[in-house]
Parts: C-alpha cells; structure tokens; sequence
C-alpha cells in the first residue's frame, strides 16, 4: 500500500521519513518511550537499513512488552472519579468491500476507516476540523497516511507533504502520536495510543502535552478493517 | 535449503484444489456461478455477493504490475541467498489481484504487462512473473 500510495500521488521516502522523525521527537518528551534519549534526523532515516522496500527500519514499529489500560464507566460513576473524566463521544468499525486486505478491491485506499469514520464523527457530532489533535494507528509510518486521510482530516493523496510541513508537531496545527506512536513509545498494539488520548484530554501529558486538548480522534487498523474513536473532555 | 521451512503453503479445505493445480504448473481462479466475479484467494463463498455456488476457471495468466515491494530481509531462510528479490502484486486480467515473485527480468512499475509463470522453491511451486512481452 505505502508503493502504490506513491505511485497514485507521489509520496516520497522523505514523507515517510518525515512521520518516522516527528514520532521519534514527540518520544523524547515521553518518559515511558522506548525511543526516549535515541534523537533521529531524517538523514538517520534515510541510512537506517532496507527491511522491505519502501520501508526502511525506522517505518516499522517496536516489538514491546509492556501494558495500558482504560477504565471505562457510565458518565455518572465518572463525575464523582478525582481525574478529570474522558467522554466517549462516538465510535465505529468497520471492514472495506469486499473484505479482505487488497485481492479483490479496486480501490486499496477505501479502507474500513474510510466507512467507519464518518460514522464515529457523526455518533459525536463533530466534523473532521473539529478535533484539537489524532492518535492514529502506526505499526508502519505509511499506515499513518492512511489514517489521516480516512478520517478525511487531510484530502486524499495530502498526508505526506501534511506531515512534512510540520503541522502534526505538538505545536502544530493538528498534532498527531503526541506519544511517539507505535513507531517510538511501543508497540502495545494501539492501546497505548487510547491511553494517550485520555491523558492528553485530561491535561497529564507532562512535557508533551498539546496546547488544546478538548476533542480528539483515535484510530486502529487502516489497511483493511479500521476503526474510529471520538473522545472528548469537558462536563456532560 | 530447499524447502520452505517456516512458512510452508497454508493449504486447507478450500484452497487443497487451487495449490494441486498450482503444482502442475497451471493458475487457476474461483469464479462466482451467480455474479459471475472471479476471486482470490480460494474461499467458501463469493467476496462480493455471498453466494456459495462456485466454479473455478483456468486464468489467463495475464495482468499487470499494480504494486510491488523489494523484500532485503528473507521472511524464510530458502530465500536467503536470493536478497533482494521483488514481489508484485498484480491486476490479473480476470479481475483479482495476486502476489508473486519478480523474475529478474521484470522491471517493476505500476502498469507494466506480466505473464504467470510457476515459481519453483524445492519442491514446491509458488505464483511467479514474467515480462508479458
């Protein structure tokens, strides 16, 4: 999929190097990272060792031992709770047509995400615009890509240069894996990126927390099935 | 090494019939009696209508390249000496997309015409192409 997203809309390694470098900055402010105090640059990126063209070993994610959990409650059990609550604001999954990773699809980019998302943003009320930052799904960079433009927050064919251009920093306008992702926290299979979202919402990510942090999207999957969570904090 | 060790044909009820046809070197493709599709991989009913009454047809062996990857690290050891090696995915002609090994003379690139040809690893036959000249 990361070879044929080139050939439709010239996607570059320099776009895939370019989320594998902004996960690995977003990781050195995150003290459970496993790439914490490992700094890469995109030439670092371009030296690291051709696993399976396109991707270098800096586009594959960690292979981690390690856990993260929610606790998930009524909205009424959680008023009384001392932190500051989550909401779950919409949620959806959902698999392409037919289902299966690329045999029988035209189209290998109308992923299951592109059929949930709508879905979820509708369940919460919000638009695509409306989300402060995303925690998408990356147990490959190009699977970043996937999940921007399935949950339409960029147009299809605009997430390389999107990263690229520094707007999914953690001062940027949109920030994306504030954790370091799968790519550079730790592969704990996306459960760890849920459990970002709710520490960003509640204001406890420390060195890395986001400027503006009401409404987030959460992904899993984006090459064939995919899902969509919409969180949100404030009183409900 | 010449045998797949670590990742051997995942044959099973469904899909016995499509690897012996491999074998003898020919590729074959189920086909819906009902919509008409073809597909793949071998399944118990139709991806794109449900329906359980199913043919198989011999493919043309035609398509062409519509992605492919350069693989530098062998997932099995009898590959080991063949890094780097190309495997493509490509639009058959049918319809369906399948997966398999480049020759050397295919330069990949999305469009290129290929023609099946049967893969010999050991004594086993897996999905290859040529250049469709």
């Amino acid at each position: 999929m990361a070879r044929r997203h080139m050939h439709e809309f010239g996607t570059k390694a320099e776009h895939l190097g370019a989320i594998a470098v902004a996960m690995r900055k977003h990781a050195q402010l995150n003290p459970n990272a496993v790439m914490r105090g490992k700094s890469m640059t995109l030439d670092d990126y371009l030296a690291s060792p051709m696993i399976t063209a396109p991707y270098r070993l800096f586009d594959c994610c960690l292979e981690t031992d390690g856990a993260a959990a929610v606790i998930v409650t009524s909205a009424e059990r959680a008023r009384d709770l001392k932190r500051r609550p989550v909401y779950i604001m919409g949620v959806a999954a959902a698999q392409p047509y037919p289902a299966d990773e690329m045999t029988n699809r035209k189209d290998i980019f109308k992923t299951g995400l592109t059929i949930a998302a709508p879905e979820a943003f509708a369940m919460a009320g919000v638009a695509p615009n409306d989300v402060d930052f995303a925690e998408i799904y990356d147990c490959f960079s190009a699977v970043v890509l996937m999940g921007l433009e399935g949950l339409g927050l960029v147009g299809r064919g605009e997430a390389g240069a999107f990263v690229r251009s520094g707007e999914t920093a953690l001062d940027g306008r949109l920030p994306v894996n504030t954790h370091g992702g799968l790519l550079c926290e730790g592969y704990l299979h996306g459960m760890n990126t849920v459990a970002e979202a709710v520490l960003q919402i509640q204001g406890r990510g420390g060195d890395r927390q986001v400027r503006n942090h009401e409404t987030c999207v959460v992904t899993s999957g984006a090459m064939m099935d995919g899902s969509a969570l919409i969180l949100a904090g404030g009183r409900r | 090494v010449t045998t797949l060790g670590s990742i051997p044909p995942d044959e099973d009820a469904d899909s016995a019939w499509w690897w012996d046809s491999l074998r003898r070197g020919a590729l074959m493709l189920p086909r819906c009696q009902d919509c008409k599709t073809h597909f793949f991989p071998p399944m118990p009913g139709c991806p794109h209508c449900g329906s359980t009454e199913l043919g198989a047809e011999p493919a043309s062996g035609r398509g062409t390249i519509y992605s492919w990857v350069v693989v530098h690290r062998a997932l099995d050891p009898v590959f080991a000496d063949d890094v780097p090696y190309t495997i493509l995915t490509v639009d058959l002609d049918e319809g369906p997309r399948v997966f398999g090994r480049a020759d050397e003379q295919v330069v990949p690139a999305a469009g290129v015409p290929v023609r099946f040809t049967p893969y010999r690893v050991g004594d086993e036959v897996l999905m290859g192409f040529s250049p469709e000249p």
